[in-house]
């Protein structure tokens, strides 16, 4: 029972005591009751919540707006992680090169993290809205914020910028920790750059690139309500409408407490079968040294 | 390796390209807040800074009482810093200092 000369058979569960009221009066029981709440019909005024069984379930999977919020999901995720992965893996690339004042090129591109989502919500809507949009006097395209499509492109683009700097820290952490020797022997056994770039920093990246997509998955499923709520609020014709944003339109609009509390498992479970399938799948294909 | 001139320029080029991209959303919002309503609606637009600061500060700070705002969100944050360092750390003691069965 103990290690290090306490003979106190209480004062461990003393000092776990804060922690376990915390998780249980704010995570164990609110995901109990959503749990519970998501078979029942709730009234709305009165609180009165009557049992219906999988009626709540059976109700948004034939709702067409929570289908297509589904899909604009898993297209806001994957464009948002491709996206994010890809182009931080280049800038990282680039910041890791020896040139002088690296390490303020390095604060200037990876700050934007420190924004919160609302407030890059807000600078893009300065670029991109209607009225007085600074592209659309660049570009001479005026429904960057009113087409469904590229509404949805510039969302991605919001929710990329914003977490670029987050991606930039870890792969540059993951660049730098490359073993040297490797990369000097394969130019040594006359690998070109690019083939030196695939068959080495790639492998050693392979488990940074996986902990990234995980967490750009859930960055991008979880963390993205702010953003949108100020860019577009899901709209032009509920074209950003994410899960996320439907599950707060159906709980804190239009008061639909025992929808909403399905909805809002449904997306548990959907980011935890994702990060079950990458586990599943591409961490095999991880390389740990 | 050798660093060549030209490659050297090259990287300085890509980086400064790269800071710029990425800074621009909040340099342009920065430039906005100097800007007099009509500036910031009219068209071209105008992309330089303006003398509207002190007008522009102000009237936020005052508009929507952003110093209280302020406040509450400092105390917020000093107090969830607190709190979670206090707690985590009582946790984290009572894991690393006494076995648990199971």
């Amino acid at each position: 029972m103990n290690k290090s000369g306490f003979h106190n058979k209480f004062l461990p569960y003393v000092l776990l005591t804060p922690t376990f009221i915390i998780l249980i009066v704010f995570l164990f029981y609110p995901a109990l009751e959503t749990f519970r709440l998501s078979f029942f019909k709730v009234n709305p005024f009165s609180g009165a919540a009557k049992f219906a069984g999988f009626y709540n379930f059976q109700k948004i999977f034939t709702n067409p707006v929570y289908l297509r919020s589904f899909i604009r999901s898993a297209v806001f995720a994957i464009g948002v992680v491709l996206a994010g992965l890809i182009i931080s893996l280049l800038l990282a690339l680039l910041l890791n090169q020896k040139v002088k004042g690296a390490s303020l090129y390095r604060s200037l591109i990876i700050w934007p993290y420190a924004l919160s989502p609302a407030i890059a919500g807000a600078l893009f809507n300065f670029l991109f809205n209607p009225a007085n949009g600074l592209a659309i006097y660049f570009t001479g395209v005026r429904t960057w914020l009113t087409d469904s499509s590229l509404a949805l492109f510039i969302v991605v683009l919001a929710a990329t910028w914003k977490n670029l700097g987050y991606n930039v820290v870890f792969y540059l952490t993951a660049l730098r920790n490359i073993p040297k020797d490797s990369l000097e022997a394969a130019e040594l056994d006359g690998a070109g750059p690019i083939r030196r770039f695939f068959s080495i920093t790639f492998t050693f990246l392979s488990p940074t690139s996986f902990f990234l997509l995980v967490m750009n998955t859930i960055y991008a499923y979880f963390a993205s309500f702010g953003l949108i709520d100020v860019l577009t609020e899901g709209g032009p014709a509920n074209a950003t409408n994410i899960l996320i944003y439907q599950l707060y339109k159906d709980f804190f609009v239009n008061s639909r407490i025992g929808y909403a509390a399905a909805e809002s498992l449904m997306l548990f479970m959907v980011v935890v079968l994702l990060t079950l399938i990458q586990f599943k799948t591409t961490e095999k294909k991880v390389f740990y040294q | 390796m050798k660093q060549t001139h030209t490659k050297t320029i090259f990287l300085h080029i890509a980086l400064i390209l790269a800071v710029i991209i990425i800074c621009l959303p909040v340099i342009l919002a920065f430039i906005i807040s100097s800007q007099s309503e009509t500036e910031v609606f009219s068209s071209p637009p105008k992309l330089t800074f303006s003398n509207n600061w002190a007008y522009n500060y102000t009237t936020a700070w005052n508009r929507v009482n952003l110093g209280r705002m302020m406040f509450n969100s400092a105390f917020i944050a000093i107090m969830v810093t607190i709190g979670k360092i206090v707690i985590s750390l009582l946790a984290a003691f009572a894991f690393t200092h006494f076995e648990f069965k199971g």
